[in-house]
């Protein structure tokens, strides 16, 4: 056990010799041994600090059945908006069980504004009751990524539980969004050594692709190494914090290993990106869109590129003008779950918006975007934008 | 330099979590100089360049002993990137936030050995921006528990936020 921190040392006394500031989970533990349910929720969702959330959120989660009564008091009085990730997460992942349980996660992932549907749904999944068979193969056509991953989760695991074939979820392998294809294929080899994961795994290994300055194909590749190595019992040399053509070995080894063939190596896009706009969205999907000089490109891979005419960007550049000063980063609003995020190269501009934060001038900028795409004939990715936008509309 | 008991100081303190006592708070007072001289000390040092492929890159299970490549981070002044996620959803200006490996923080709850509680110098704030940031400060490595459950692993005091 390594020292401890000054500054970390001077918040526990803070916060002790100021009780009122923290909600200590501690305060569940009832004299007589009986544990206050509603003290551990209150905690983990009102204390001031993370660990003190976690802890109560996974003690929570092992109980299952008998807290169950305390969040949906606790929904009745503040709203489901206020169930942080770390509680639905945790009580979707833990040991608890039973009916009650069972009965709040189905709630939860069938209620399209629940931020956090897609981890109760993964919940319901880990539990394999067949009774749930029916959400799960509907969820496989969810706009979120995330819920058709975990509708996909449960598919397999009733198919598998009943010696069945996973068939129905084996799209997910194919999902045109990226992310949904590695955390399926990442799922199935972690849990089920699924061989028909390998070559996405793979494949995540040698995609190097970003978008702006997210790299997400790194990330992935991280975790898809991390799984394989597990298995092969090295990581053939894969280092990732080298560039991906000197990890180019380490790939082709591996994919011998996996006996799949050896994939392309996506590197970072070469493309200047001169902006783009992030949209996540738990109910309609995430959406990403970025522009070029002279294109607009739609999706986390680029899947969609429409070109727009001079008329169209002066249109454009004259909204992006509009944009003004302001700090080059900053947080509009209080995010949870939901947000748009919007780069700018020139001036630098890093706004990330909760909904109903979404400053005016940016709300115009992408509903002029949304009017030249459709004007260039395509009105269904111009529809995916102006789909997005309602929500977050607010300030001028 | 600062006495050899720098050790004792994690008898005297729980980290960021609200579990200390009045003992705790004197403890506390009685050895900031010497740790204001040890983050002079680490300041003075070209920060260590490091990442969560070598944070996150193991599989972590409470009470296991963390991969050498960790430990010899602990106590060193490093410098690590990551994405700023406040402790409470929409606090802006912090003194501590969790730094973690995920744009959005919304694909789970990150595991123990993806969160970097970090703790910005005594009276100052950080504003929690969107993107990368790159950190700079002392991390320190080691299970902290709350309430009988490992609560983190990675404390860092922050420099600075680049």
């Amino acid at each position: 056990m390594s020292t401890r921190s000054s500054r970390r040392a001077l918040a526990a006394a803070l916060l002790a010799v100021v009780p009122a500031l923290a909600v200590r989970a501690q305060d569940g533990d009832a004299q007589n041994g009986e544990v206050d349910w509603a003290a551990k929720v209150k905690a983990a969702i009102e204390s001031p600090r993370y660990a003190i959330q976690r802890a109560a959120s996974q003690q929570i989660a092992r109980a299952g059945d008998p807290a169950v009564p305390a969040i949906r008091a606790y929904v009745a009085e503040h709203g489901k908006d206020r169930i942080p990730m770390l509680l639905a997460d945790a009580l979707a992942s833990g040991e608890g069980d039973g009916e009650a349980t069972r009965a709040l996660l189905r709630e939860w992932a069938d209620d399209v504004e629940f931020f956090w549907r897609a981890q109760a749904l993964t919940g319901l999944a880990r539990r394999k009751s067949a009774a749930d068979g029916e959400r799960f193969a509907a969820a496989l056509r969810d706009p979120s990524h995330l819920y058709r991953v975990a509708g996909a989760k449960g598919v397999h695991a009733l198919a598998t539980a009943s010696g069945k074939p996973w068939d129905e979820a084996r799209a997910v392998l194919a999902d045109p969004d990226p992310r949904a294809r590695v955390l399926f294929a990442l799922h199935l080899w972690t849990t089920a050594r699924e061989p028909a994961a390998l070559p996405v795994l793979v494949a995540a290994i040698a995609d190097d692709r970003a978008f702006l300055d997210d790299d997400w194909g790194r990330r992935y590749a991280v975790q898809a190494v991390a799984a394989l190595a597990k298995v092969a019992g090295t990581d053939f040399g894969y280092r990732a914090t080298e560039p991906l053509a000197a990890n180019a070995e380490a790939i082709a080894r591996f994919a011998a290993w996996a006996e799949v063939e050896v994939p392309p190596l996506r590197e970072r896009d070469a493309v200047a990106d001169l902006g783009g706009v992030e949209i996540r969205s738990c109910r309609h999907g995430d959406l990403f869109v970025r522009w070029t000089e002279g294109e607009v490109h739609f999706g986390l891979s680029r899947e969609h590129r429409v070109t727009l005419g001079e008329d169209a960007w002066a249109r454009i550049d004259a909204r992006l003008d509009a944009l003004g000063g302001g700090e080059a980063r900053q947080v509009l609003g209080a995010v949870v779950c939901d947000f748009v995020q919007l780069t700018t190269r020139e001036p630098v501009r890093l706004w990330k918006a909760a909904p109903g934060a979404l400053p005016e001038p940016v709300c115009a900028l992408l509903e002029v975007l949304a009017e030249e795409v459709a004007a260039a004939g395509k009105e269904d990715l111009a529809g995916a934008l102006r789909t997005r936008l309602p929500q977050f509309r607010g300030t001028k | 330099m600062c006495p050899p008991d720098r050790a004792g100081v994690k008898d005297g303190v729980r980290g960021v979590v609200p579990g200390a006592t009045a003992l705790h708070l004197r403890t506390v007072s009685s050895r900031l100089l010497c740790l204001g001289a040890l983050l002079l000390c680490a300041r003075g040092s070209d920060p260590v360049p490091t990442s969560f492929t070598v944070l996150g890159g193991f599989e972590y299970r409470p009470g296991m002993e963390l991969p050498k490549e960790v430990l010899e981070l602990d106590g060193k002044t490093v410098r690590v990137q990551g994405f700023m996620q406040p402790e409470k959803e929409g606090e802006t200006d912090v003194e501590f936030f969790l730094l973690i490996n995920d744009a959005c923080g919304c694909e789970g709850t990150p595991m123990l050995n993806e969160i970097i509680y970090c703790a910005m110098p005594e009276g100052q704030t950080a504003k929690v921006v969107p993107g990368v940031v790159k950190v700079v400060g002392t991390l320190y490595v080691g299970e902290e528990k709350e309430d009988g459950e490992v609560v983190g692993l990675y404390y860092l005091d922050v420099d600075k936020i680049e």
